[in-house]
């Protein structure tokens, strides 16, 4: 029942407290997008992204870009040159408002916080050989970081309390791929991914003039099995439909935590310790999307993704954790005009895309939502490319107006011109 | 087409050496192993050691062993106190609740508890009946334990209860009441005490009040105290040991109107559906006296909070306060100290205590559990503490449960020194007695 006499719930360096938000009617904390495993930005994540298919909403399954196809639908890796690459770096930045003990009961902000990250985000490599193809690529699917906290609670010249909080991790995914093409209209590809990745959280908190520090670290190392596959079928000369698969499976983790009190006072250390198989079970994820050009310069794509989050089930220190989540559909739609032209001497054609995104988050108690407009430029010289990409988006539902921005650029490489 | 002798070994052979395999999958699945563990003294005086069994370790003042359904029957046909540990220790042997090893070490989560009150609830059938009382703001139950010799009927005895875990960081008062459970469910048969006590009477247990702002605790921030109702300014959660009915409000001091306040009383008396829980199951039994497990400070402190005056009972709250005490000290010489609330500490306004002493006038104390200062943990405890303070507390609420069930409706008192029970002489049904020339030396029962 004891107050403890020192500790400060004070005003604290970032805001003021006690923004007015209209909760439920059932009283209960909705925590919203950001549980502690909630990748940034959107939790549907499927694949490799590049530039290009950034800058038509996300097209990532129905138009083979590059060889980071191989993630998404490795059926189209048939549609690509003999031999390509790509690097892919990215620029994201997100907004969060409520996130462990931010905005939670613990820390309040005025307003929310943002976080991102500058990263090479996939490289690809793949190789047509008769009928078949094969590639392989690594990215960087989700990041876990959140904004590091740092506060500090000063009197009379000196430090009486502080409090540091840091999340940070992320999950990289490798996929080997092979496709065959079936004649001339049908190709079926599969993937078999493994995902390696951490999540570290610290939260430390200090009483210095006491000489009380009470530290709460946790560390997780992912990883994870599944297979991919996909369908792309040429339904005419300009349009063809695309199907891609992504099992569900585990995402395992080896997990420690301590727990410790110091206290020099009284020489005190007390500690708990723990280590645990933590386990999150990720969605099945269908895709469908439509690739049409009806002429040299215009062409369009459109996709929806079916996420099954309502099986989400995470298993965390041996206990199961309440995470009700609902099924979602996101959709991405873009248009491009390659305007032809010249660099230097050389033929030259430079894509310019636009497109629109809805993301959906799978929170069935806070229906939550990103929609986006994207962009994108690109280069086709011979036989090299690069593309641009970028995507702003903002999010409704949560009643934090949360935004979301993504800029990438592609270079790549193929064997002969496209 | 002839087969070959080559393809027909091919289908052979995993055929044949599935045929092997499945006498002894069914061997195992037919055959379950239990964890179960036993008071170290009665493991030695019943001489369980000759029995065979593949123990373990000993731990706590606790023996572990692996035994068999057979073990089991064998066990229970001879009356022997253990307590089956499989969901505890052995996480892939069905629903998982390890209290060893996770995020809280040994400290019970509130998934945690409520497994091992159901394991409870299921080992002792005769004793005990688990019954949820509530249900918390994030749809936790709140539960339970009565724990009588007939629990399933209402036979009006006298009633005490233990309560757990008002405030979330306060991981021990959790772990105090629900051994007090384990020791009376283990020990009936064994130690005529705790058998005269649940015959006697009702032993209510709620270990656990607040299973929200536990979890939380647990998993965001250590120093958690309130519940996680979301308040309308954006903050969270209401002192529930400010959201008693009784003298609610009385002042700013003793709890706060402000959300954001750690000490913050809710919207209104028992706003909260943990406290108001607690208040139902209070109301619905004859209870008559009342223990909230706290930490830290080592401290015994009854009504009132609200105020810094002597109740009616003064001398009689303080007398049990000293006594408790001093059977505390006696077991290892922690030093628990005895005194009003409202003096001992700080005034506190719609606490347990007064509320359940303003209602109904019974002995209502908040136990503060060990350490006595951030020196020696604040609201931490070591693991290998938890038995430890346990047995410090436990001739205390031993004494105290008897002297609840010696006490009258009406609030009329008989004290007891620790140690001596006397049964009260029974009750003769009513019968008209004609007697005649009675001898002088016969006397009329009551």
């Amino acid at each position: 029942m004891r107050k403890a006499p020192f500790r400060i719930v004070a005003p604290l360096a970032v805001a003021s407290l006690c923004v007015a938000l209209s909760v439920p009617a059932s009283g209960q904390l909705v925590l919203g997008q950001y549980e502690n495993e909630a990748p940034l930005a959107t939790w549907n994540v499927f694949g490799a992204s590049t530039a290009a298919g950034l800058g038509l909403g996300g097209i990532r399954l129905s138009r083979a870009w590059d060889a980071s196809v191989a993630s998404t639908n490795p059926a189209l890796l048939t549609a690509l040159p003999r031999s390509s690459g790509s690097l892919t770096g990215a620029y994201v930045i997100t907004a969060l408002y409520r996130f462990s003990a931010v905005n939670t009961g613990v820390l309040s902000s005025a307003s929310n916080f943002s976080t991102g990250y500058l990263a090479l985000e996939s490289g690809s490599f793949s190789y047509r050989f008769g009928d078949w193809a094969a590639a392989f690529t690594a990215g960087l699917l989700e990041s876990y970081q959140r904004p590091g906290i740092d506060q500090s609670y000063s009197a009379q010249g000196l430090v009486r309390y502080a409090l540091r909080l840091e999340q940070t991790g992320f999950l990289r995914g490798y996929t080997l791929a092979l496709a065959r093409r079936f004649g001339r209209r049908l190709s079926f590809g599969a993937g078999l991914n493994l995902v390696r990745g951490n999540l570290d959280r610290v939260l430390v908190e200090e009483w210095p003039v006491e000489g009380i520090t009470i530290a709460d670290t946790r560390a997780e190392r992912f990883e994870g099995l599944f297979l991919n596959a996909g369908l792309h079928l040429a339904l005419s000369r300009g349009l063809s439909a695309s199907l891609a698969v992504r099992a569900p499976y585990s995402k395992k983790s080896d997990a420690e935590s301590l727990l410790r009190y110091t206290a020099s006072g009284g020489d005190t250390d007390i500690r708990i310790e723990a280590e645990a198989r933590n386990s999150y079970r990720q969605p099945l994820v269908v895709g469908a999307g439509l690739d049409s050009r009806w002429s040299e310069a215009w062409s369009a794509a459109a996709e929806i993704a079916y996420f099954g989050w309502s099986r989400y089930e995470v298993r965390y220190f041996d206990e199961p954790l309440p995470r009700p989540f609902r099924d979602v559909i996101t959709a991405a739609a873009g248009v491009e005009y390659s305007l032809k032209g010249r660099l230097g001497a050389r033929p030259a054609r430079f894509p310019i895309r636009l497109g629109l995104a809805y993301d959906p988050q799978p929170m069935d108690n806070a229906h939550s939502s990103y929609l986006s407009l994207a962009f994108g430029l690109g280069l086709r010289l011979g036989s090299l490319a690069a593309d641009l990409g970028g995507r702003v988006g903002r999010e409704s539902g949560s009643g934090n107006s949360l935004k979301t921005g993504r800029v990438a650029l592609s270079v790549s490489w193929f064997s002969d011109d496209r | 087409m002839k087969r070959s002798p080559k393809r027909t070994a091919v289908i052979i052979l995993p055929v044949a050496l599935f045929l092997a395999l499945v006498p002894a999958l069914l061997e195992a699945a037919a055959d379950p192993a239990d964890i179960v563990s036993f008071d170290r003294r009665h493991f030695e005086s019943r001489g369980l050691v000759r029995d065979g069994l593949d123990l373990l370790y000993e731990k706590d003042g606790r023996v572990y062993a692996v035994v068999t359904p057979e073990d089991i029957a064998s066990l229970v046909s001879r009356g022997v106190a253990f307590t089956i540990e499989t969901a505890r220790l052995a996480p892939s042997a069905g629903r998982t609740a390890s209290a060893a090893g996770g995020l809280n070490g040994a400290f019970h989560s509130a998934y945690e508890l409520d497994t091992e009150l159901r394991l409870l609830a299921d080992a002792h059938p005769q004793l005990v009946r688990l019954q949820e009382i509530g249900t918390s703001l994030e749809g936790r139950p709140i539960q339970a334990l009565k724990i009588s010799d007939n629990p399933g009927l209402d036979e009006g005895e006298p009633a005490i209860l233990f309560l757990g875990c008002h405030h979330a960081r306060e991981w021990i008062s959790v772990e105090i009441p629900l051994l007090l459970a384990r020791h009376l469910l283990e020990n009936y048969a064994l130690d005529p005490e705790v058998r005269s006590l649940v015959d006697r009477g009702e032993i209510w247990i709620v270990p656990l009040v607040n299973p929200d702002g536990l979890e939380y605790s647990i998993h965001v921030y250590r120093y958690w105290r309130k519940n996680r109702r979301a308040n309308s300014d954006g903050t969270f959660g209401v002192d529930l040991n400010r959201n008693y009915g009784y003298q609610w409000g009385y002042d700013n001091v003793g709890s706060s109107p402000v959300p954001g306040s750690a000490v913050y009383r809710g919207t209104a008396p028992f706003s909260e559906p943990e406290t108001e829980a607690v208040r139902r199951l209070f109301l619905s039994r004859d209870f008559r006296a009342m223990v909230s497990f706290h930490s830290f400070s080592q401290l015994i402190l009854y009504p009132w909070g609200y105020v810094d005056l002597p109740t009616g009972k003064e001398a009689e709250l303080s007398t049990l306060a000293h006594t408790m005490s001093a059977l505390m000290a006696a077991v290892r010489g922690a030093v628990y100290v005895p005194g009003r609330a409202s003096a001992a500490l700080y005034t506190t306004n719609g606490d347990t205590a007064d509320w359940t002493f303003g209602v109904s006038g019974v002995p209502s104390f908040t136990v503060e559990l060990p350490p006595e200062d951030t020196a020696g943990g604040g609201f931490f405890n070591a693991e290998a503490e938890i038995e430890a303070i346990f047995r410090e507390n436990l001739p205390a609420m031993l004494y105290l449960t008897n002297y609840a069930f010696l006490s009258s409706p009406d609030g009329g008192i008989r004290p007891r020194l620790p140690g001596t029970l006397r049964r009260s002489p029974p009750r003769l049904p009513l019968i008209k007695r004609i007697d005649r020339d009675l001898p002088s030396a016969i006397t009329m029962n009551q």
